[in-house]
């Protein structure tokens, strides 16, 4: 029932393919090296939280795969093309902060932006495509909200817009920035339990995540950043204390952060 | 602010432009109108991008020193004291754009009548027929890359494309509006009414119909009043039109952050 029908833009050739392959990516960002000969092959379905200290290149690593912010060496690449070939397969959920909620917005004309590629350049969106966005807020479990505005939303709500424009896109890939910033409990619960739908389906959720208490209870996989990879791997055997410590410079416990 | 810079940077085309064709043709003063507009543009990316200046400050920047431009080649060209009327173009001249012929409402239906119309006529038609296209037809577009440009770029909708667009479009409005209210007053009919409307609405479509209304308003109260207030009191002559619609224009903003149903001063407090 949930997004991807796994066919959605997939060819028989992209199943043998990792969904996102990064190689000796380096991408220069206001004078300073953002991220340096950083490669990583994702799974080809679950869930990633890539983790690291601000500052740590982990936006500009999204930012940078989608084609928003240039590179400076190195290549990113998914199901083998570069985003700009792919874009019917990835969504995209920006950090919440990066843009104005006191937009002229209601909910449901939000979502339904995750329609847009799909109702093509020039033409309207249709009512059709307003109760499908609907269907994708019941998802989020803010249907009763679809005609509120967006400013009116709490932090937790407005993230779970962004998620289910996501899910309207109907994607195989979801790049998504932060989406469990200052969330509240029932927002975390119910996008926790949208990613594991989306991992039954078949895709491949990526999120930069702050909170380190709550890495292994919603992610598979785990991608340690500081500028240079410094670990990926299952969440099992790669989110160790240590590793933790070599990411953040300092021996961190695990439940004082938040 | 576009609309504002808009206003501002057509000035030293216009002068550049009758310089060079030494006419004050409408084509003429359109095409150098455009050109400036568009170089401007240009040079806004350019300071965001290469200096990394912030987005307003640029626009801020370029805009007052193409129009500090436009006065200097204005006074150093001479045209200042020919054919060129100064005045108009900074405040507009709304009061030619009579129609002579007209003797009632019959004369909308008199083809002989309908000849004479005054030319500012068709070319702010042709401006709204335009723009109004353009809003209608790339209403989603327009909606995604305002509020989300990053996301507009990952589903293939450029923010670059839809910006030149929108700036072509705030210079062809501000060009056919200079006959109607100049460069200085094209401001307040760029940006008030868009302003006011916000103060009432969180619609976007509500937000575009509203704007016309107050700018319609703001045209029809604002020339109303030029005429005839000093007639009320016994004077003999009229206020500029430009001065008094800007000034309603402003009314309407005031009003509406006063009494505004969705924003505007809170009515508890």
């Amino acid at each position: 029932m949930l997004a991807p029908s796994p066919s959605s833009g997939l060819s028989p050739e992209m199943k043998t393919i990792p969904p996102l392959s990064v190689r000796d990516l380096t991408v220069q960002y206001g004078g300073r090296t953002a991220l340096e000969r950083f490669s990583w092959d994702a799974p080809e379905r679950g869930l990633v939280a890539i983790v690291g200290p601000n500052g740590a290149g982990k936006s500009s690593l999204l930012k940078t795969v989608l084609g928003l912010v240039p590179k400076a060496g190195g290549s990113a690449e998914i199901f083998g093309k570069p985003a700009s070939e792919r874009r019917d397969a990835i969504a995209y959920g920006p950090q919440r902060a990066s843009v104005d909620w006191d937009f002229p917005a209601t909910a449901a004309d939000v979502v339904a932006m995750g329609l847009y590629r799909k109702i093509g350049w020039l033409k309207p969106v249709r009512t059709s495509d307003r109760a499908s966005a609907r269907h994708y807020l019941d998802m989020v479990r803010l249907g009763e909200f679809a005609d509120s505005q967006i400013g009116a939303l709490s932090g937790g709500q407005q993230q779970r817009v962004f998620l289910a424009r996501a899910l309207a896109q109907q994607a195989k890939v979801f790049l998504l920035d932060e989406p469990f910033a200052g969330v509240d409990a029932l927002t975390e619960g119910v996008m926790a339990g949208v990613f594991r739908d989306l991992r039954e389906a078949g895709a491949l959720v990526v999120c930069v995540h702050h909170d380190l208490s709550s890495v292994k209870e919603i992610f598979d996989h785990v991608v340690l950043l500081n500028r240079k990879l410094i670990a990926s791997g299952p969440v099992a055997t790669t989110f160790t204390p240590d590793n933790i410590a070599r990411t953040y410079g300092v021996p961190l416990s695990l439940n004082s952060s938040t | 602010m576009l609309g504002d810079a808009m206003g501002h940077v057509v000035l030293p085309g216009i002068v550049i432009a009758f310089v060079l064709a030494g006419s004050t043709a409408a084509w003429v003063m359109l095409a150098g109108a455009f050109g400036a507009a568009l170089f401007s543009a240009m040079l806004v990316e350019f300071f965001r991008r290469v200096a990394r200046i912030e987005g307003s400050a640029a626009l801020g920047s370029v805009f007052t020193a193409m129009f500090a431009l436009g006065v200097l080649l204005l006074e150093q060209s001479g045209v200042a004291r020919t054919s060129f009327d100064v005045h108009h173009i900074l405040f507009g001249n709304i009061e030619t754009a009579i129609w002579p012929a007209a003797t009632g409402l019959s004369s909308l239906f008199d083809p002989v009548a309908l000849t004479s119309l005054p030319p500012q006529l068709g070319r702010l038609t042709f401006g709204l027929v335009v723009v109004a296209l353009a809003v209608v037809v790339l209403f989603k577009e327009l909606r995604v890359v305002s509020f989300d440009p990053d996301f507009a770029r990952t589903i293939g909708i450029s923010p670059q494309l839809i910006g030149a667009l929108v700036v072509s479009l705030a210079a062809l409005a501000a060009v056919v509006s200079l006959s109607a209210v100049g460069v200085i007053l094209l401001v307040a009919m760029m940006v008030c009414p868009a302003a006011t409307a916000r103060m009432l609405t969180d619609d976007l479509k509500t937000q575009v119909w509203l704007s016309l209304l107050f700018a319609l308003a703001s045209g029809v109260f604002g020339y109303a009043i030029a005429v005839l207030l000093p007639l009320a009191f016994g004077y003999e002559i009229s206020f500029g039109a430009a001065g008094t619609i800007a000034v309603v224009a402003g009314l309407f903003q005031v009003a509406a952050m006063l009494f505004g149903a969705k924003r505007g001063l809170p009515k508890t407090a």
